[in-house]
């Protein structure tokens, strides 16, 4: 069976809080964070950046927009991706009371696992996937391209569309954002699949690299999300091409239908002229998967994936409410139905209030109407306009407050620490998420996974982390730079530590290990620029 | 349309009972299960939950990232 290296990058939403309940801007927040991080985790200084390569093999920095984002070490399975993911958030949490014990200027800090912001600044952040592969990048994104479109119907964190006026529920809120098919633009130009040609890796690697995806709570959808792209990209491999019967004519378009559709039973046409629903394009993905899982190029967990695979498509398939406490998306549609019925807003009638919002956010000049802003139109024309949709413009203050309610409730469900509202649920006993095999989270805190090259960066990680000013890391080599050694990590299944003599290497090699150490001295420099808060 | 007619094999369903289409045996179990779920629903959201929404919007607001 073939082996596989698979890994997860997520960009956490953060703020601090000053104790009179202020928010702290600027660079503060991410340095000290980044500083306390620095003094409580085992780790080796990131060649590449203010980070940190740490004891599991994974990497924490500070990403574009004071977003920290926490990598998985390459993990050899979806069970593996998934625990290190939790152990992040771990690690995270106890950053964030370090923080506060260290600076008596914090009263709170608070970390989210979502994607979206809600303030109506249009911004999103990621949770990105990774997968080892040997396929040509640009066969194995169109092979991808129809799973990750309708996939959205178990792996979607669920939320509302950011960029529009009222309550638009949607399966994934990401989606939102995204504005291609593929691109190298991972800020402007979002895509389901990102064509940067970065392998981090040698040996004729490459590494798929998609942007498409969400931070979940859910294990089951966190599990699923990676295990079953896992397959298809060792179904590509394998020589299978699954999207060559599926060719979508608007893979964005679909995306869009399918994120949006809370019934999973919106359809979409392709170009040889047939028509899929999501759970359709997903069952022929499956079913090219079950005809192969003891195939050579299969991993040796692939009948597992199948199975679970199989189990959840037939509960949306049977009935979306199945999974109302399983699933992101489908957890938050009954809470916030119920949200807005104990407002006096019935969930059927959201279309009505979002093209009245529309219309009010197209006289107001504004993407959002706010209370406020809607008062300065006369009670007449707000009636008017209202009664065109069968509502009440007196209703409209409580749809507004619901609205941010919503937004805030949102915001809430994935916030990391004893306060998330999902963490609250789950402890309550009333969630059905958790996944067998995704256990020992203590264990992903400290520890690499039990194969492949993390294995020995971990344990380098372990054994060296006392002297954090002698090495410098990243993910394809270990620098020591006292030494001038290298230790070579770009074969993703090295079994042992091999460091080689830089003093013996050719003139090319030793002007790499002076052009590391100067850097390396570069960013200790601004390291200690930064931490004088 | 594509999809498969498949045996149902799954038992997991909503709140931990039946498998999708509640019967009459299992109407019972959902509606506990349901009322449990708001109850803690009710308390975790009244916990976290500020009493300013927009406020909290506007001061928790995140930049753009990847």
């Amino acid at each position: 069976m073939a082996q596989r290296l698979l890994g997860q990058e997520t960009e956490f939403g953060f703020a601090a809080f000053s104790p009179d309940g202020a928010r702290l801007g600027g660079d503060r927040p991410a340095s000290l964070l980044l500083a306390v991080a620095g003094r409580r985790l085992p780790h080796l200084p990131d060649m590449h950046s203010h980070g940190m390569f740490l004891a599991s093999g994974g990497r924490f920095y500070m990403d574009a927009g004071h977003h920290p984002e926490g990598t998985t070490p390459e993990c050899p399975n979806p069970w593996d991706v998934v625990r290190y993911n939790l152990a992040l958030e771990e690690i995270l949490t106890g950053l964030g009371a370090a923080m506060k014990a260290a600076d008596p200027g914090i009263g709170e800090v608070m970390f989210f696992k979502s994607n979206v912001d809600y303030s109506g600044s249009g911004n999103s952040w990621g949770c990105h996937e990774n997968y080892m592969h040997c396929v040509e990048p640009d066969v194995l994104t169109e092979q991808l391209i129809p799973h990750l479109a309708s996939r959205v119907i178990y792996t979607g964190c669920g939320g509302f569309d950011p960029f529009a006026p009222g309550l638009d529920f949607m399966l994934s809120p990401r989606v939102a954002h995204l504005r291609q098919v593929t691109s190298a633009d991972s800020m402007h130009a979002r895509a389901l699949c990102d064509t940067r040609n970065e392998p981090l890796a040698g040996l004729g690697y490459h590494r798929a690299h998609l942007l498409c995806g969400e931070s979940l709570c859910s294990h089951t959808s966190a599990w699923l999300k990676i295990a079953t792209t896992a397959l298809v990209v060792a179904l590509v491999e394998g020589g299978v091409r699954p999207a060559n019967a599926v060719p979508l004519r608007s893979p964005l378009d679909a995306t869009r239908c399918f994120a949006t559709d809370t019934t999973c039973r919106a359809v979409v046409e392709a170009a040889s002229n047939t028509y899929w629903t999501a759970l359709g394009i997903q069952y022929h993905y499956l079913a090219l998967a079950e005809a192969r899982v003891d195939a050579p190029f299969m991993p040796p967990w692939a009948g597992e994936v199948c199975r679970h695979w199989s189990a959840i498509l037939q509960r949306l398939e049977s009935a979306p409410y199945s999974v109302s406490a399983t699933l992101d998306w489908a957890i938050k549609l009954v809470l916030y139905r119920e949200r807005a019925r104990r407002r006096g807003i019935s969930w059927e009638q959201l279309p009505a209030w979002n093209s009245y919002l529309a219309d009010l956010a197209s006289v107001l000049g504004r993407q959002q109407p706010t209370l406020d802003a809607v008062c300065e139109l006369p009670l007449d024309e707000l009636k008017r306009m209202a009664s065109q949709y069968g509502l009440c413009a007196l209703e409209l203050p409580a749809f507004l407050e619901l609205r941010d309610e919503l937004f805030e409730l949102d915001t809430r469900f994935g916030q990391l620490g004893a306060g998330g509202v999902f963490a609250a649920l789950d402890r309550a006993g009333v969630l059905h998420h958790r996944f067998p095999g995704v256990d020992n989270i203590a264990h992903a805190m400290v520890s690499p996974p039990a194969s492949g090259r993390a294995r020995v960066r971990g344990a380098c990680v372990q054994r060296l982390a006392a002297h954090p000013d002698e090495y410098s890391c990243t993910w394809d080599q270990i620098v020591d730079n006292r030494r001038n050694r290298r230790l070579d990590l770009s074969d993703p299944f090295v079994a042992g530590e091999a460091w080689e003599d830089l003093r013996k290497a050719g003139p090319a090699e030793t002007e790499y290990a002076r052009d590391m150490a100067a850097r390396l001295r570069t960013l200790r420099e601004r390291e200690r620029q930064h931490v004088r808060f | 349309m594509n999809e498969r007619e498949r045996p149902r094999t799954d038992t997991a369903g909503p709140a931990g009972g039946g498998t999708g289409t509640p019967d009459g045996q299992n109407v019972e179990r959902i509606r506990r299960a349901g009322e449990e779920f708001y109850a803690a629903a009710d308390a975790a959201i009244k916990s976290a939950l500020s009493t300013n929404h927009a406020t909290f919007l506007a001061n928790s607001r995140q930049e753009g990232g990847q």
